[in-house]
């Protein structure tokens, strides 16, 4: 679980992004099954650090052909949880963000750290 | 270790929890344990509830489920254990990062041990996901 500060901040960078915690439907949905649901609902790829639950339900719908628009798993040691890395975060999700919105489809992939001047 | 324990319980709430074991694929003993279990533990930290997830049951803020207990400690460590910045950051009361800390400090082997897998999972399948797109590279070179 990330800060809903970064989401906020995306969207002020021209980006679409929403957290969990700003979605009243979900705030108190401790199912990631359903959010990845939501998400796809909603066109959005799913961007979450914990890989150990999440993992298992990419895998249970690919089994059941249930498709999403990605998953973008993070490592808490290259993206910390902390106020000091919230920008770090930002940077790398917005790079991303240009990307097509088909790309990750049904995909899951590790979010790569995109320092400022970064390529 | 367990002990017997015999206890008189309401029809109807026998019938549920017979229902509600049977539909978790669990013992009516099990559940009647965990209920218990879980329900001490909330009296005494009100702070915290429990969820299950494809790894098991995990603690998390009552009032904010999606926020597991070892995501506010692996924050409050990163933050050089200030509560403020960690409440901060999730957007929490600081009444819930102190709630969850109290349980972090009675429970502190088992959390650092969930802390430690949940970290370890991320770096294996960090590595094998750049295993795999090693492969796709090559194999499309």
């Amino acid at each position: 679980m990330y800060s809903p500060l970064i989401a906020i901040a995306l969207r002020d960078d021209g980006v679409d992004a929403v957290s969990v915690h700003e979605r009243p439907e979900l705030k108190g949905q401790p199912s990631d099954r359903e959010v990845l649901r939501a998400a796809t609902r909603e066109g959005r790829v799913l961007v979450s650090n914990n890989a150990k639950d999440l993992v298992p339900i990419v895998d249970e719908f690919a089994l059941a052909g249930e498709m999403h628009l990605g998953v973008l798993v993070t490592n808490d040691v290259t993206f910390p949880r902390t106020r000091d890395a919230i920008g770090l975060m930002i940077q790398s999700l917005a790079r991303l963000a240009s990307r097509a919105d088909d790309e990750m489809r049904d995909d899951c992939q590790f979010l790569v750290r995109q320092d400022r001047g970064g390529p | 270790m367990t002990r017997p324990f015999s206890l008189r319980m309401e029809n109807d709430t026998h019938e549920r929890l017979r229902a509600r074991a049977q539909k978790l694929e669990l013992s009516a003993s099990q559940l009647a344990n965990r209920y218990v279990r879980e329900g001490l533990t909330m009296d005494e930290f009100p702070e915290i509830s429990f969820v299950s997830t494809p790894e098991g049951r995990r603690a998390v803020l009552a009032s904010r489920p999606r926020i597991q207990v070892i995501d506010l400690v692996a924050t409050w460590q990163g933050e050089r254990q200030d509560i403020e910045s960690t409440a901060k950051y999730f957007e929490v009361p600081e009444t819930d990062v102190r709630g969850a800390l109290r349980y972090y400090a009675a429970y502190k082997n088992e959390l650092d041990e969930a802390i430690r897998k949940h970290r370890e999972a991320q770096a294996n399948f960090e590595q094998v996901l750049a295993r795999r797109s090693a492969r796709a590279r090559r194999a499309t070179a």
